[in-house]
């Protein structure tokens, strides 16, 4: 499916004036010169601003020479499109154009299975001249081309999209419709490893920038014709291809239908990466918390689509979306399904736990230590506070520096160009944070809570993460305000909107609120694989995943020795 | 939804308004005086008399401090007078820079006069404010108070840890705020406190260039009996043992020691591992009768002599010679408890009540007199459940060394 | 109806008991423990009479008016006029111990941990999260339910079990020392909270399988009453009778005893998160009942246009209903659970109950 946004935008006064039926007297000069000798600005101007939606009416005639000055004119000043023409070696009387956009094709494809063939020299020679004009184009596309997918387009708009995106159009005399044949072939990064969501155990590839790669990806991993991927084209300007990928059968289509309606409601210039989309498709615009995840692991892809999810590829950039996204996911890592489950209900657990480390560490700290010092061992206060003895500042302040001081570096370590990356680290960390107690600015027990704080917010899910990174600062100045009744108060607040939060219908805090206990085995824990029957219910219609009872054991006439 | 979230802002702005006025219960750590110990003592005017031992962060600074002869004082120790506890702080508080904190103090010293006197005044200041906690350890100085907070510790960094820890080992009573409060009030048992001293511990080892100062620590040195809200008397450590078997849930690790089989004069120590009473009274025509039961469990830790603990006859004995131990030790703390201070600090009482809860209204009021003219009858188990590394010792065959 | 969800059993069930344990769990105690001393827990065991009367009551009630909150009833059974009377009398009763409620859990905060603090900032913040739990929906406050009590109870068995090691069970004798009377009066505080099982009655709309709904009061109150019984013989059993008497939060001052190895200790950071969260829970609970309520009676399509505004009377009020806290604690121990809460959460829905059935209204279970 391909869906073509027009422009409504109003037009300006000089694009009314400009406002006018297109004939053949607009586009053809009178001297009705050859195609090739023309010079570019012998030909009328046509506008093909973004504002003017005018020659996407437009549709191709008969004639070559008219179709390629509407080509010509549209694409005037991009260098990067090529117009390759010649005459048809069967019949000489019929001209052919290639159009495409330089740099998109694979030029070897192009030579051997597009131009050769159409230029005869791998023909017979007793074939010649009995192509009859009308036949010409049915001749090509069955007999000539060698290429796989063929398509025969008739309006301007589309064809011009089509070359755009890479497709190679051959235009002919007599036909009113254009051959594209698909040989793309542009520069592409390797499939890597993710340099974001790394693992030990587990499939090391992850997405590129390309959407058809990337689709690939997916297909490799779930090779079934229920995995269906629907194209849209977003962005007045950028014509963003945009993939909604899911499993029918699994995913809720009620889920699947409102996905696309947001994403077809969208109307904006340019999508450059999936953050735009999100932003204009999520539930609750205004929350720090992602209702909507991203990763470049194809195998979380995959593993969030089997759960009954449905992901959203956008073409430019390697992180594929997947909606509803529910909060347990950010503590969840592929990997946990390729460990061994002990382990892996380990690791969720110190990631739960790790979670509440980077949100409340600092400001729990603070408040015990400026409203609660009660709470705290008698010894602990007594070495803490032969520590703060030296600090001039209020702790609240101190703490507040710290961590400010912790988001600089880590802001620095990710922008810095990378062979300074490490030093700048180094520096930043270490000797900073020496000379800074050294010199009796903060206590070490400060640094040490502020950078354990700084540390665990690294362990899980780094759009959690993010979610997490405003919200502390949030909680500190609540918490050196009014102490510990002020930080609960502060989670509370946070828990509240949490429970509000709604992907895609999805409640966010699915499955603890609501709550399903049989879903529990795939949250903070996980369970053996032969123990989750199930799909989390309320994402799926199709329950079952697995049959039941496949826990695994020793042969029964087996015995020892 | 648009206007709820205007209303909504203007909530949080407000809040923060509010707050940012006010930090109120905010201290910073430098602000705070924090209290390791409080004393109470009665002045000569019969005001109270609270001495606070504060702590010194500076001199808590962790690592070696540069140079050898930095070593500050730990603490601070300060006096001042009021009518109340809070009157008498208030008054302290003018000479201190920072605000007191009372959360920390690990123990509270009432002197014997203020036991005597005005316990029942003094103790609700802990019960009320919000500060204290009730963990603190309570014990009696039968001298000043003062005098006890204003000492030091060689190896702890401040005599209240010092004295904390040694009654939190339990290697002798020990009673908390809670506890205390509790036999306090309740009818049919009175409260015990340790009883600290200050001994002379002899000399601290100098640097050899100067002389070495004297030095003395905080000990417990017995118990402090309490009949109702009066200070009673006080029990010899050994008899606080004995009090100890009976309440039958405070000792761990306590030492005793044993004649032994063969000659008395070579002892068997033994030590006690776990131990519980029981205390089952029988009424009958206006007589009190206590059937006590003491079990304690517990290992040879020494044998002087040369019983050959192999045999089980003889640990059989053996356990028979430590429950004899036992028992006399219990004896003397009732001797003193019931029959010189008529008080009665084990909770027979409450055994009383709990069993016979109609016979309890008629002596409630006077217990205590009741209880001293009770019998009291004693059954104490021993049981040796482990002779350490060694089964028995091996028998020395040179000649007359024995004989 | 004016907030179309269906909640399912469970989360009702989370509700109800919130409800029933909420602030009064820490507080309630206290009560039957000045009156009944050791034998607090028996009272427990008399309230939990009075609690399974009133849910049997209320249940029974809703049941004849199916998909009707109680305030749509008593309009059924009284007519227009007086139903609305009895409405806003039952609205008046919500909201008056909404505001002690509020007041409660808060002034304890500041009159043990931050006696500087004016109380009222308190009672903003916590009205500024319970309205917008409220204002976020029953759904909302059904979720948010299903993550508090879990950890309540979650810090209450952690509590238990680091208290062991202090407790002592012969505290918990002589059995029935003064007779049965103070056991009786001792019973009916935890009978007023064990009695606030009427919400059933607002929630049973919105319940998914409304044939359920007396099971699931019952299976509220069980779990309630084995949390008040968990507490009443913990702390007795920490504390000893002559202690527990006096001080407002029983609960408070146990875990303020807990030391467990000289590491495990001061606790009481657990009963103050129990106690802020699963207050400011209830509290959003009935600001949202209480909104619901006076919106069906004042005939408006939504409820939401009136949380705010009740938001700003619960701090008023709670300010200014009592002085001090003696007078507090007094209306919440022995009005509310006395013969004033009683008589709304017991006596009245059996009146009710009993005029329905007599003038055969609603459609009778049994025909």
């Amino acid at each position: 499916m391909i869906r073509i946004r027009r422009f409504r935008i109003k037009h300006s006064k000089i694009n009314r004036d400009s406002e006018r039926t297109v004939s053949e007297e607009t586009f053809l000069p009178d001297n009705k010169s050859q195609i090739g000798k023309e010079e570019p600005d012998s030909l009328p101007p046509i506008d093909s601003s973004v504002t003017n939606p005018e020659w996407r009416e437009l549709h191709l005639s008969g004639s070559l020479i008219k179709n390629l000055r509407i080509l010509k004119a549209i694409f005037l000043n991009c260098s990067d499109v090529v117009f390759h023409e010649f005459t048809f070696p069967q019949n000489e009387g019929t001209r052919l154009a290639v159009v495409y956009v330089d740099g998109m094709t694979d030029s070897t494809k192009l030579g051997e299975q597009v131009i050769c063939p159409l230029n005869g020299l791998a023909l017979d020679e007793d074939i010649k001249s009995k192509i009859p004009d009308e036949k010409t184009l049915e001749y090509i596309k069955n007999s000539v081309l060698c290429t796989g997918e063929i398509a025969e387009i008739n309006t301007i708009e589309i064809i011009v999209n089509m070359i755009l995106s890479g497709e190679t159009a051959i235009l002919l005399d007599g036909a009113d419709k254009a051959l594209f044949t698909d040989i793309r072939g542009y520069p592409k990064r390797n499939i890597e490893e993710s340099n974001i969501d790394r693992l030990i155990r587990g499939p090391r590839e992850s997405f590129i920038e390309d959407l058809r790669t990337n689709t690939s990806l997916l297909r490799r991993k779930i090779k079934n014709p229920a995995l269906k991927i629907e194209m849209l084209k977003i962005g007045r300007v950028t014509n963003t291809d945009v993939a909604v990928v899911y499993v029918e059968g699994i995913t809720n289509p009620k889920i699947v239908a409102e996905v696309k309606r947001r994403i077809g409601r969208i109307d904006i210039d340019g999508i450059l990466e999936g953050g735009y989309i999100e932003e204009l498709i999520e539930d609750n615009p205004l929350s720090p918390f992602c209702t909507i995840n991203h990763s470049d692991r194809v195998d979380k892809i995959a593993a969030l689509l089997l759960e009954g999810r449905a992901a959203i590829i956008v073409d430019g950039t390697p992180f594929v979306m997947t909606a509803p996204a529910l909060f347990i996911e950010s503590i969840h890592n592929p990997e946990d399904y390729y460990q061994r489950f002990f382990f892996s209900s380990m690791v969720r657990i110190l990631r739960t736990f790790t979670f509440f480390i980077s949100i409340s560490a600092s400001s729990l700290f603070l408040s015990l230590l400026t409203y609660h010092p009660e709470l705290l061992q008698t010894s602990l206060l007594l070495s803490i506070a032969a520590q703060r003895e030296a600090v001039p500042f209020p702790s609240f302040i101190e703490i507040f520096i710290m961590e400010v001081v912790f988001e600089i570096l880590r802001e620095a370590g990710l922008r810095m160009p990378m062979p300074l990356g490490q030093a700048v680290s180094i520096v930043g960390s270490i000797v900073l944070g020496d000379a800074a107690v050294r010199a009796g600015l903060v206590t070490p027990a400060t640094v040490i809570v502020v950078a354990t704080a700084a540390i665990a917010s690294f362990t899980y899910c780094y759009p959690g993460s993010i979610a997490i990174r405003p919200i502390r600062f949030g909680l500190l100045i609540l918490s050196g305000f009014i102490g510990l009744p002020g930080l609960i108060f502060g989670m509370l607040l946070i828990l509240i909107h949490m429970a509000n939060l709604r992907s895609f219908g999805i409640p966010f805090l699915y499955p603890i609120a609501p709550l399903s206990l049989d879903e529990l085995k795939d949250t903070f824990i996980r369970a053996p694989w032969w123990s989750m029957d199930k799909r989390p219910h309320l994402l799926t219609r199709n329950l079952f995943r697995q049959a039941p009872g496949q826990q695994p054991q020793p042969p029964q006439g087996a015995t020892g020795g | 939804m648009i206007r709820f979230k205007k209303v909504f802002l203007l909530i949080i702005c407000l809040l923060i308004i509010t707050m940012v006025s006010g930090c109120w219960d905010r201290r910073e750590l430098n602000e705070l005086a924090i209290i390791m110990a409080a004393g109470v003592d009665i002045t000569d005017e019969g005001k109270i008399e609270l001495t606070l031992q504060l702590a010194r962060p500076l001199a808590f600074t962790a690592g070696a401090p540069a140079g050898g002869a930095l070593v500050q004082k730990t603490t601070w120790v300060i006096s001042g007078a009021g009518d109340t506890i809070y009157d008498a702080q208030n008054k302290i508080g003018s000479e201190v820079a920072r605000q007191q904190y009372w959360s920390h103090c690990m123990l509270m010293v009432f002197s014997q006069e203020v036991a005597s006197t005005k316990l029942l005044e003094v103790l609700n200041f802990i019960y009320r404010f919000p500060e204290p906690r009730e963990t603190m350890s309570i014990f009696v100085a039968p001298g000043k108070a003062k005098d006890i907070l204003n000492s030091n510790s060689a190896i702890e960094s401040t005599s209240a840890q010092s004295l904390f820890y040694t009654s939190r080992s339990k290697k002798s009573f020990r009673v908390e705020f809670a506890a205390f409060t509790r036999d306090f009030y309740t009818p049919g048992t009175n409260a015990a406190a340790p009883r600290v001293e200050e001994l002379n511990a002899g000399k601290l080892l100098g640097t050899g260039t100067e002389k070495p100062p004297e030095h003395s620590e905080l000990a417990i040195t017995g118990t402090a009996l309490f009949k109702a809200d009066k200070f009673a008397g006080y029990l010899n450590p050994r008899e606080t043992y004995g009090m100890s078997w009976l309440k039958g849930k405070t000792l761990r690790r306590a030492r005793l020691t044993a004649p032994g089989l063969k000659d008395k004069n070579k002892k068997i120590a033994f030590e006690a591992i776990r131990n519980h009473a029981s205390i089952d009274p029988v009424y009958e025509g206006g007589k009190i009768k206590f059937f006590t039961r003491i079990v304690v469990e517990g290992n040879i830790a020494e044998q002087q002599g040369e019983e050959n603990l192999l045999d089980l006859e003889n640990i059989e004995k053996l356990q028979e010679s430590i429950a004899g131990v036992i028992s006399e030790q219990v004896r003397e703390a009732l001797n003193k408890a019931k029959d010189e201070y008529g008080t009665d600090v084990f909770g027979f009482g409450e055994a009383f009540r709990r069993k016979y809860k109609k016979e309890w209204v008629k002596y409630a009021k006077n217990w205590d007199e009741k209880f001293s003219e009770s019998e009291i009858y004693l059954d104490v188990d021993v049981k040796i459940r482990n002779t350490g590394k060694q089964t028995t010792r091996p028998l020395l065959q040179k000649g007359d060394q024995r004989s | 109806m004016l907030d179309i969800v269906k909640l399912d059993g469970r989360q009702v069930t989370y509700m109800l008991i919130i409800n029933l344990i909420g602030e009064g769990l820490l507080f309630a105690p206290a009560a039957s423990f000045l009156f009944a001393g050791q034998d607090a827990w028996i009272s427990n065991i008399v309230a939990l009479i009075g609690g399974l009367a009133s849910a049997f009551f209320w249940v029974s009630l809703s049941r004849r008016f199916p998909g009707k909150t109680s305030f749509e009833i008593f309009e059924i059974l009284f007519g227009r006029f007086f139903g609305k009377i009895i409405g806003f009398y039952f609205a008046w009763g919500w909201f008056n111990f909404t505001c002690d409620t509020l007041r409660e859990v808060f002034s304890l905060l500041s009159s043990s941990f931050m006696s500087r603090t004016p109380l009222i900032v308190f009672l903003i913040m916590g009205v500024i999260l319970t309205t917008y739990a409220a204002y976020s929906g029953l759904e909302n406050i059904a979720r948010i339910t299903q993550i508090i009590l879990p950890l309540t109870f979650g810090a209450l068995i952690v509590l238990f079990v680091l208290s062991t090691p202090k407790m002592e069970f012969s505290n918990l004798l002589p059995v029935l020392e003064r007779g049965f009377l103070p056991v009786f009066k001792g019973s009916l505080a935890p009978m007023f909270w064990f009695c606030q099982v009427i919400e059933i009655s607002i929630l049973l709309p919105f319940l998914n399988r409304p044939e359920k709904a007396l099971g699931i009061s019952i299976k509220a109150i069980a779990f309630s009453f084995l949390g008040y019984e968990l507490v009443a013989l913990g702390i007795m059993a920490v504390l000893g009778p002559a202690l527990c008497s006096v001080t407002y939060a029983p609960a408070l001052y146990s875990s303020r005893i807990i030391s467990l190895g000289n590491v495990v200790e001061r606790m009481e950071i657990f009963i103050m998160i129990i106690w802020i969260a699963s207050g400011i829970v209830k509290i959003a609970m009935y600001q949202w009942t209480i909104a619901l309520g006076s919106a069906q009676m004042l005939g408006l399509k939504n409820y939401r246009p009136l949380v705010v505004p009740i938001g700003i009377l619960l701090v008023s009020f709670s300010v200014l209903l009592h002085p001090n806290i003696v007078h507090l604690f007094d209306f919440m121990n022995f009005v509310w659970g006395g013969p004033y809460g009683l008589l709304y959460l017991l006596i009245w829905p059996f009146l009710f109950l009993l005029y329905a059935v007599v003038l055969g209204k609603g459609n009778d279970q049994k025909a």
